[in-house]
């Protein structure tokens, strides 16, 4: 109980020595936000009816992450405990905000594509949780590398989410024009998977798969421990 | 009492910053977006009439049968006029669908171009490629009835749909 921090007081960082490398990359498969945690379901599901879209909201959220998380890990020191969330929202909102001005300025397609998800960046669970988590409580350095670890995981689950659902459910992949191509014909492709069921049943396929490499290779781990 | 001050101040300085921030982002992308629309209005008249040499607003209104807010732009090709280009804003399920519809003078419209809506991405993903838009442009206005509407969607279709028949009825006064 003697280690509380009561709530008129601010957090001080603790002088802790970081893994950055595991910081880096623990989020991309590892410790997954999305395929591991369950986090940011609701832009993961809608969202990735194509692999254009998906990217650009993974970017989006990737810039909003590693911004807030740097931020907050600056300004949490200074502000006062019962009072922290509402300032942490404040940060986040202003972050979603610029990039929301930002893409409608100079990607207008990609936010009329996006629309009401950019602003729902704000409400993602992902981007609070890392703020509250980890940032409040860590260096600026590490937390600048925990936001850029996280937003790659995201961007990663977006991504892969993305390309499968376009694929399967249209046989070709269309990235803005910048690149694409057909695996197969148009009546041959199943559109059911850029419909929102898909979604669910992509996401449940890929869960599935994660869990099991997780599973069998923490059974190998325990086999050459126990031998 | 005083910490609740100091706490009040602190929180109001707080958005006081974000605000100032937030000001500032804006001054610089507003006149951006501003030109991006005025570009993409432009681009979708032109599209609508590709030869056209004039386009001049004739009427604004709130059509009374589809209670949407019309704006009419009559378009000449060598002094002659070869139809009308509608700027149209339907509610949708999300906020306004702000659209350019062009139609000629034989009732076949030529363009069917979406500016800006705040429909959910991914249920109207279908609607706004050309798969659906394909089905208005060739069409006779006098068949826009026969649109489909789309499963999932039918709160962004339906008033487009209704926004159509509405600019039918205008275009057949008008002609």
């Amino acid at each position: 109980m003697s280690n509380q921090v009561s709530p008129t007081e601010t957090v001080n960082v603790p002088t802790t020595k970081y893994n950055y490398k595991a910081l880096l990359t623990d989020g991309i498969l590892k410790e997954n936000p999305v395929f591991k945690y369950m986090l940011a379901l609701c832009p993961a599901l809608a969202i990735t009816s194509n692999t254009f879209n998906s990217f650009g909201l993974g970017i989006i959220t990737l810039i909003v992450l590693v911004t807030t998380n740097t931020a907050i890990s600056i300004i949490g020191r200074f502000v006062p405990n019962e009072i922290r969330i509402p300032i942490y929202i404040t940060v986040i909102a202003v972050a979603v905000t610029i990039m929301e001005m930002l893409t409608h300025a100079f990607m207008p397609a990609l936010f009329s594509a996006l629309g009401l998800f950019i602003a729902l960046v704000v409400s993602n669970c992902l981007v609070l949780g890392r703020a509250e988590a980890f940032a409040s409580k860590n260096s600026v350095v590490a937390s600048f590398c925990d936001g850029l670890g996280n937003g790659l995981g995201f961007l990663f689950a977006m991504i892969v989410l993305g390309f499968f659902r376009e694929l399967l459910g249209t046989g070709a992949i269309d990235f803005d024009g910048i690149f694409g191509f057909r695996l197969f014909p148009q009546e041959y492709a199943i559109p059911l998977f850029i419909q929102p069921m898909g979604a669910f049943a992509t996401l449940g396929v890929i869960v599935g798969i994660t869990a099991s490499v997780s599973i069998l290779k923490n059974h190998k781990k325990t086999q050459k421990k126990g031998a | 009492m005083k910490k609740v001050i100091y706490l009040g101040v602190f929180l109001g300085l707080a958005v006081s910053v974000a605000t100032a921030v937030l000001a500032g982002v804006n001054s610089i992308t507003a006149p951006l977006i501003a030109q991006a629309q005025a570009e993409a209005f432009r681009e979708a008249v032109e599209m609508a009439f590709p030869n056209a040499d004039s386009f001049s607003v004739v009427a604004g209104y709130e059509d009374t049968w589809s209670g949407y807010t019309v704006q009419v732009i009559e378009v000449l090709e060598g002094g002659e006029r070869v139809g009308f280009v509608y700027d149209q804003s339907v509610p949708g399920f999300g906020g306004p669908i702000h659209h350019i519809v062009g139609i000629d003078n034989y009732g076949v419209f030529t363009n069917f171009y979406v500016i800006f809506h705040s429909e959910t991405p991914g249920f109207v993903d279908v609607i706004f490629q050309d798969d659906w838009v394909n089905r208005i442009v060739g069409l006779h206005a006098g068949s826009s009835y026969y649109i489909d509407a789309v499963s999932g969607a039918t709160a962004t279709t339906a008033p487009i749909i209704r926004g159509l028949v509405g600019i039918y009825h205008d275009f057949v006064e008008r002609r």
